[in-house]
């Protein structure tokens, strides 16, 4: 080969090598654009509601010392428990954790007491047989206990006024209406059982009948009511998703039913049914298939962080000034450059302080004899307000100008052959040298945080100066802009 | 694209030149087409009688504008006889060198200005007063006429001579003596100053 195409060549096998250095496959689990690092993920609070289990045979319903067929309940709650815990970015709350919040809301509480007192003077008017205001107290009863969420934290009392309530309905002769309340009471608690000779003949069979009614229709997913029950409970829990089961019994054996729910989309996510004899890798399998197809969802700025990002904020920014007040005819410009410096030491306030240096550019008519620099301090308290990667910030403050060398004149004779000259006219000159002015300052303004800790910041102010008294006349209300990088410590 | 660029960098540049610029140029040094200043009769004729020799006179103008605001002032060099034949006395400092007043340029280039001092052709020394009206062409010269507007001078009423001015320097302000009056000899090249 000829010597001279090596460069070539070696110059081509780089180019390609280059790429295919850049597709080499990555670490295992290392981050690629757009993942979301763990340390950012939202947590998903996940809270597992107490287990229904339907194990009373309709033979048993009267025969309340009959053993029951098995508790499935707490084994379901203990394995939904730890397959959650250990799933990363879930915080679980268990069916305890649920009745203890449900139970210790301060806006349930009363509602639950007034259920249970409802529910008294409900047994007592029908005691002393005022069947129809016991109906219409024990319809209050229900729905109180419903609205505390009763039937999660003990169902009970709720099953208690429902079944009172079926009676109540029964002796007014409303058959139908009773068997709804019955049913509603089954759905409470599963697991109630009655003394035959508790209730009259045509009450335990007004019960048995709701009671198969109950285990042959209802819906076996939603054993806590309808999507706006479940999001309203989950709004009370503080829950992303309500995981509950249903385990009843089949000609098979025991089977489980298992939803979630989806509290921000108000739906139920997914379901399994399942026997009870697979339950546990199946519905391992099935939290985490769930699990993993959540979409990721990134948590919210730490306060904390947004906090220390608020600390010392250091920036650099070119700047233009245009005296509103001025001696010469047409508008002279200002250009140069300010350091800043705040700290938020408060949220929502801060101190600053920032240093502009000017130059000043000449005017279309040269009355500014020539280019002057000047030094503008200005510091003082500030007031932000942060909304995302922006920040907005008003600041007054004090101003302290010191202007270089301002000459000024309308004469052309001074321009033109000096101020010296007999020509020039003495009173034209307006001769602002080496003066220091005092004022007030406003800067308004935003930074848009860009990456890090880098920020880019555009500001407008305006100043109004009078001091010294009388000296402030000729030039005055500087008013101009800065756009700048910054970097907040 | 290309064209998009250009087309903004040349809006940017229009704007950048139209916000600095005034109005017409025209700073700098000016001298009058030689010869000048005639002793003629009828409309080119300024200060000198009939019957004088004809001389030429070499014409400076020295121009600082500001917007619409000129100061300056307007030199005579003599070339040959410099009015040596109209007077015995050689003419005063003072008198080679007048100071313009009232000196404006509007926005089509004319220069309008007012003369108040020692002229060429004024013997003793005199004081008169002339109005100059100038305009700048577009080839670049300043041409126009000079004219006496002194009440106190009515022979010489109305008389006018035309200028053609080239200019010869694009700023007054690199040679201080330039625009020194009263002591033409600190002129670099003052040969002929003041014509002494």
């Amino acid at each position: 080969m000829n010597a001279q195409r090596w460069p070539i060549l070696l110059t081509v096998l780089l180019l390609l090598a280059v790429p295919a250095r850049a597709q080499t496959p990555g670490e295992p689990n290392a981050l690629r654009s757009g993942d979301v690092p763990d340390s950012r993920k939202a947590t998903r609070v996940l809270a597992i509601l107490p287990v229904r289990s339907h194990d009373v045979a309709v033979t048993d319903l009267f025969s309340p010392d009959a053993p029951r067929q098995s508790d499935w309940a707490p084994a379901i709650e203990a394995q939904l428990a730890a397959l959650l815990r250990a799933a990363p970015s879930v915080r679980t709350l268990s069916p305890d954790q649920v009745r203890q919040a449900l139970a210790q809301d301060p806006t349930l509480q009363p509602l639950q007491q007034l259920a249970q007192q409802r529910y008294r003077e409900g047994l007592e008017q029908y005691l002393n047989l005022s069947t129809d205001a016991a109906t219409q107290t024990l319809q209050g009863a229900v729905e109180m206990g419903r609205g505390g969420f009763q039937d999660v934290i003990d169902a009970k009392p709720l099953a208690d006024a429902q079944v009172m309530l079926g009676v109540c309905l029964l002796d007014r002769g409303e058959p139908a209406k009773a068997h709804i309340a019955f049913r509603d009471a089954f759905a409470a608690q599963p697991q109630r059982r009655f003394r035959s000779n508790f209730y009259a003949p045509a009450v335990n069979v007004e019960l048995a009948k709701a009671f198969v009614d109950w285990r042959e229709t209802s819906d076996l997913t939603r054993p806590y009511g309808d999507h706006r029950r479940m999001h309203a409970l989950a709004e009370r829990l503080g829950a992303d998703g309500l995981v509950y089961a249903t385990v009843r019994m089949t000609p098979e054996g025991p089977e489980v039913w298992l939803a979630i729910f989806d509290a921000r989309r108000r739906v139920v996510d997914s379901e399994l049914r399942v026997p009870m004899r697979e339950s546990a890798p199946k519905v391992d399998a099935f939290l985490s298939r769930w699990l993993a197809c959540l979409p990721v969802a990134e948590s919210e700025p730490d306060p904390t962080t947004i906090r220390r990002d608020n600390g010392l904020r250091l920036d650099m920014s070119g700047g233009y000034a245009l005296y509103l007040k001025q001696p010469t005819r047409q508008n002279f410009h200002s250009v140069g450059f300010s350091i800043g410096v705040a700290h938020e030491f408060r949220n929502g306030i801060e101190w600053f302080g920032r240093a502009n240096m000017y130059t000043s550019l000449s005017d279309p008519y040269r009355d500014v004899l020539h280019a002057f620099n000047s030094v503008r301090v200005i510091g003082g308290l500030g007031f932000t307000y942060r909304f995302g990667p922006v920040r907005l910030y008003a600041r007054p403050g004090l101003d302290a100008h010191f202007l270089g060398d301002f000459v000024a004149t309308t004469d052309p004779n001074c321009k033109f052959f000096g101020t010296d000259h007999p020509l020039c006219d003495k009173t034209s000159i307006a001769d602002l040298q080496q003066r220091l002015l005092f004022g007030l300052n406003l800067a308004v303004g935003a930074s848009v945080h860009i990456g890090r800790n880098f920020f880019v910041q555009m500001q407008g102010s305006s100043s109004v100066y009078f001091l010294p008294f009388g000296g402030t006349e000729k030039l005055n209300y500087p008013t101009g802009g800065d756009v700048g990088l910054g970097y907040a410590f | 694209m290309c064209h998009r660029q250009t087309f903004w960098i040349l809006a940017l540049v229009a704007a950048c030149v139209s916000a600095c610029t005034t109005g017409p140029d025209v700073d700098g040094v000016w001298h009058a087409d030689a010869p000048a200043w005639q002793p003629t009769q009828g409309t080119n004729t300024l200060l000198f009688g009939a019957t004088a020799p004809k001389v030429s006179l070499g014409v400076e103008l020295v121009i600082g504008s500001y917007g619409p605001d000129i100061a300056g002032l307007m030199r005579f060099y003599r070339s040959t006889q410099f009015d040596l034949a109209l007077s015995p006395l050689p003419p005063h400092n003072d008198c080679e060198c007048a100071f313009l007043h009232q000196a404006k340029v509007d926005a089509t280039g004319r220069v309008t200005f007012v003369l108040d001092g020692c002229v060429p052709g004024t013997s003793q020394q005199a004081q008169l007063a002339l109005r100059g009206e100038l305009d700048l062409l577009t080839d670049g010269r300043l041409v126009g006429t000079v004219t006496v507007d002194d009440p106190s001078q009515p022979t010489l009423a109305a008389r006018s001579v035309q200028l053609a001015f080239v200019r010869v320097a694009t700023t007054a302000s690199s040679d201080p003596a330039i625009l020194d009056c009263q002591n033409p000899a600190t002129l670099a090249d003052g040969n002929t100053a003041s014509g002494l």
